[in-house]
């Protein structure tokens, strides 16, 4: 079932378009990932799915992208509620100046949760799966800041998670992790999928071959391929593709 | 001589100059320690007696009447009255200018569209510069006779008029301090909080202001010191009567401790105990803006460590709201009823969420950019006022003639060229100094306690109040050193009050050019001095301007420091020397404003303010342009 469907997207920065006449539907409660060389528009196009590009002054956007059977960008629709639904990690982990506990009872509060309780449980539920509450659930109080940058990231995870979206959008999550912590990033992934809809952009094409089920490779803004991951990386029908994945140009 | 040998010679020389440069560098960062030494030293000498004599009565008497060692009756030293003239001015200040200043900050940092943007704050940057004396001619000419018409009082001097004109003066201090830090918080907090579906307004109150916290408490705490240290406005509209404040009487005259000492300086004979007891208000007033200045460094340099004590911001929460409380009671007695139930019925719909984040959101954002209007217009009203009735009365002849009849005719020839003598003395004194300092502290410190003292007398030196130089000066050059009361003393006493600020900006702007551009020049043979003469300078030599140029308006409009140290009211002739005293603009308004009656002296008041009032802004401009211009153009 098809959880986010673009309709010719198009998208500029003042005058130089970055996207053009994107199509492509993703697949609920399935890993889709978003791959091509730097600046050909990944960052951009995930952002588009929830109206984070509003924050940029200069940029306008034609087309539509419908969740859920609802158009994000039609007149009546709000960026803030839209953002409800479809959360975000990116790429450099960036918790707030707060507590461990406030970081992820930000997002609960703004959901309109009062209730210290249910604060508290919807605090556990997140980090624990997000993989960081054995890690510190004995140090809820202290700052996020005293976090290594692998579970910094995993805090903006559980943060994503207690709005309890539908969608998970990373960009490019683990390009500020060391291997050891973006593994556990990966397999976090993997555990997400069966309630979530993750949507990840990365350059790391290994990456996406192991967590995703989808892929779409962009180049100058244009969406060269679609398809199952599988088909992608082993049997590219667009030669950009392929010689992008075998590493002929990058 | 051989080869060998001169190359070696040329290496010596080479060797000699770098170290001769580096000496000449430590000196002039050294200076301030000097001075502040000095200040401290030459005012504690002076005020010693009166602590000796009157002991912990001359903080807690409630009775000021020095004047009677004079005049033939008991004299009582008490500076309680003034103390808490000082403390309650300085407080209602704060509670008005707290508020518009980070509303305002919060509007240009976040909501102002970009175009407007640096005008505003170009706009606020320039309430700064106003001279004090402009801001008290307005404060008495309008907010006196508007209080005393619409509250049919007999005089509308007293604590609020002096309040209002200092939380006016205050404002473009907490506003610009703390845009810039709500302005860096990290753009990445930010986005994150858009991203998990908050709303602008959420964002702005739950994670911009609280990371920022540290910033804003800071720049209130410098505008305290502004405030207690602030001379002359406050003098020309309090009414200076040295009553125990009543919080209950807007309107009555209070005496603060700034505005005791300029005005009884000139009419206490040296030695007297009642000159002792004016510099033991100056101890007083130093031991506060010490305090303040060191309190806010503090939170500056711990807000870089981050984390805020949540403990500790509890107490602080319910410690004010105790303190409002009693303090409503106190001074609305039964009314504070009706308050109390304003408040809470706002506390009910604010927990309760009775109106939406939506329009909760709205009304935030209104009051916010009401804030920003507000500061705009206070900024307006004052240029208009003083223009649109000054304007007429500039003409040549008042330009070029010496004045007559008191000031009532003639022109402000001198006053013109002593104040353009003063800050251009002043300015020849401090530039060398303040850049040698900077580059010292900058390029050649190293950590330890050498520049610790060095960094701790120049925070010391900034904070310490314009009156307080203006008595060291009067003590120091011109009693101390018998040089009398002439311009040479004047330059050098605005040239210490200005040498803080050039320090900084000097530090600042070399801090700004990257580690790389040094090593580059290193690299290919520079010594140390050819790298910043030849590299580091030139290119922070606009940045370096734009300070010296603040530095020129605001020697140029400070009164202060010249009162007793260089300034002479009527005087038709332009000084001979630097050893004879002058005529100078803030002074010249000032005592046309306060101490001559009649119709024609209020036009050449006006007058005069105008071309005061060009004359800052002009060079505020200047500098503001300046740094405009070079922070688009150059990017490392």
């Amino acid at each position: 079932m098809e959880i986010i469907r673009t309709v010719n997207l198009n998208l500029w920065y003042g005058s130089k378009q970055v996207l053009f006449d994107i199509n492509m539907g993703i697949e609920k409660n399935r890993v889709t990932a978003l791959i091509g060389p730097s600046g050909c528009g990944k960052s951009t196009l995930i952002r588009c799915f929830n109206r984070m590009n509003d924050l940029i002054d200069e940029c306008r956007i034609e087309g539509s992208v419908i969740i859920d059977g609802y158009d994000i960008y039609s007149e009546d629709a709000d960026p803030v509620e839209v953002r409800k639904k479809v959360g975000m990690v990116f790429q450099k982990p960036n918790p707030f100046p707060k507590s461990i506990y406030e970081n992820v009872a930000y997002g609960a509060r703004i959901q309109g949760v009062k209730d210290k309780k249910e604060l508290d449980r919807i605090v556990e539920r997140s980090l624990k799966q997000a993989w960081l509450w054995n890690e510190v659930k004995d140090r809820l109080n202290e700052s996020a800041l005293s976090l290594s940058g692998g579970q910094q990231q995993r805090l903006c995870i559980a943060r994503a998670l207690a709005i309890e979206p539908e969608i998970i959008l990373m960009d490019e999550p683990c390009s500020a992790l060391d291997p050891i912590a973006t593994a556990k990033i990966e397999d976090l992934i993997d555990e997400l999928e069966k309630k979530y809809t993750v949507v990840i952009v990365t350059h790391n094409m290994q990456q996406a071959a192991r967590v995703s089920d989808y892929t779409g490779f962009l180049y100058l803004g244009k969406l060269i391929e679609f398809g199952e991951t599988k088909q992608i990386f082993e049997n590219p029908r667009e030669e950009l593709t392929e010689k992008y994945i075998t590493g002929r140009f990058g | 001589m051989r080869r060998k040998d001169l190359y070696l010679f040329n290496y010596y020389i080479m060797h000699l100059k770098e170290k001769l440069v580096s000496s000449f560098l430590f000196l002039s960062a050294f200076f301030s320690v000097i001075i502040i030494f000095l200040i401290i030293i030459f005012i504690l000498r002076e005020g010693m007696p009166i602590f000796l004599k009157e002991g912990l009565s001359f903080i807690f008497g409630r009775e000021w009447k020095p004047e009677g060692e004079i005049y033939g009756f008991d004299a009582s030293y008490g500076a309680l009255p003034l103390i808490l003239a000082t403390l309650l001015t300085t407080f209602m200040a704060i509670a008005i200018a707290v508020p518009l200043g980070i509303g305002s900050a919060i509007f240009i940092s976040h909501l102002a569209p970009k175009r407007i943007k640096s005008f505003i704050k170009s706009m606020i940057e320039l309430l700064a510069g106003i001279p004090s004396v402009v801001y008290g001619f307005f404060g008495m000419i309008v907010l006196v006779n508007f209080f005393q018409a619409s509250f049919n009082v007999a005089s509308g001097e007293g604590w609020l008029v002096a309040s209002i004109v200092l939380a006016i003066m205050i404002l473009p201090t907490i506003t610009s301090i703390s845009e810039d830090v709500i302005s860096s918080v990290p753009y990445e907090y930010i986005e994150g909080s858009f991203a998990l579906g908050a709303t602008k307004w959420r964002t702005i109150r739950k994670i911009v202001l609280p990371a920022s916290l540290p910033g804003i408490i800071a720049s209130i705490v410098l505008g305290i010191g502004r405030a207690a240290g602030e001379t002359m406005a406050v003098m020309m509209v309090i009414g200076n009567s040295p009553l125990m404040p009543n919080l209950k009487m807007p309107f009555m005259p209070l005496k603060t401790i700034t505005s005791a000492m300029a005005i009884e300086m000139g009419e206490s004979p040296t030695n007297s105990m009642w000159h002792h007891a004016l510099y033991g208000l100056a101890v007083l007033l130093l031991i506060i803006a010490f305090f303040v200045n060191w309190f806010a460094m503090k939170i500056i340099e711990r807000s870089k460590k981050a984390r805020v004590n949540e403990k500790l911001k509890k107490y602080a929460k319910i410690f004010f709201s105790i303190i409002l409380f009693f303090l409503t009671i106190y001074i609305f007695e039964i009314y504070s009823i009706a308050i109390f139930g304003i408040f809470l019925l706002l506390y009910f719909i604010m927990k309760r969420e009775i109106i939406s984040e939506r329009i909760s959101q709205k009304i935030a954002f209104s009051l916010i950019s009401l804030c920003a209007f507000i500061s705009i217009s206070v900024l307006f009203i004052i240029l208009y006022y003083i223009f649109s009735n000054g304007i007429s009365g500039l003409t040549i002849e008042f330009l070029t003639k010496p004045p007559s009849n008191l000031g009532r005719e003639g022109g402000i020839f001198p006053a013109i060229v002593g104040t353009l003598l003063l800050v251009g003395g002043a300015i020849l004194f401090a530039m060398p100094l303040g850049i040698g300092a900077g580059i010292y502290l900058n390029e050649y410190a190293r950590e330890g306690k050498i520049k610790k003292i060095i960094l701790s007398s120049i925070t010391m030196l900034n904070g310490t109040p314009s009156i307080v130089f203006g008595l060291f000066g009067l003590t120091f050059f011109v009693i101390y050193l018998k040089w009398g009361i002439c311009l040479l003393a004047g330059q050098i006493t605005l040239a210490l009050m200005i040498l803080p600020t050039i320090i900084k900006t000097t530090q600042e702007t070399l801090k700004t050019i990257p580690k790389h551009v040094r090593e580059g020049s290193f690299a290919l043979g520079a010594t140390k001095w050819q790298t910043i003469k030849k590299i580091v300078l030139p290119a922070s030599l606009p940045g370096i301007m734009t300070g010296a140029i603040l530095s020129i308006g605001r020697a140029a409009g400070e009164t202060a420091p010249i009162l007793f140290t260089a300034a002479v009211f009527s005087q038709r002739f332009l000084p001979g020397s630097v050893f004879e005293p002058v005529m100078a603009l803030p002074y010249h308004l000032f005592i046309i404003i306060t101490s001559v009656p009649g119709e024609e002296a209020r036009g050449n008041a006006f007058a005069t303010a105008v071309v005061l009032t060009l004359l800052v802004i002009v060079l505020y401009m200047g500098a503001i342009i300046i740094r405009n211009r070079y922070r688009k153009k150059i990017r490392w």
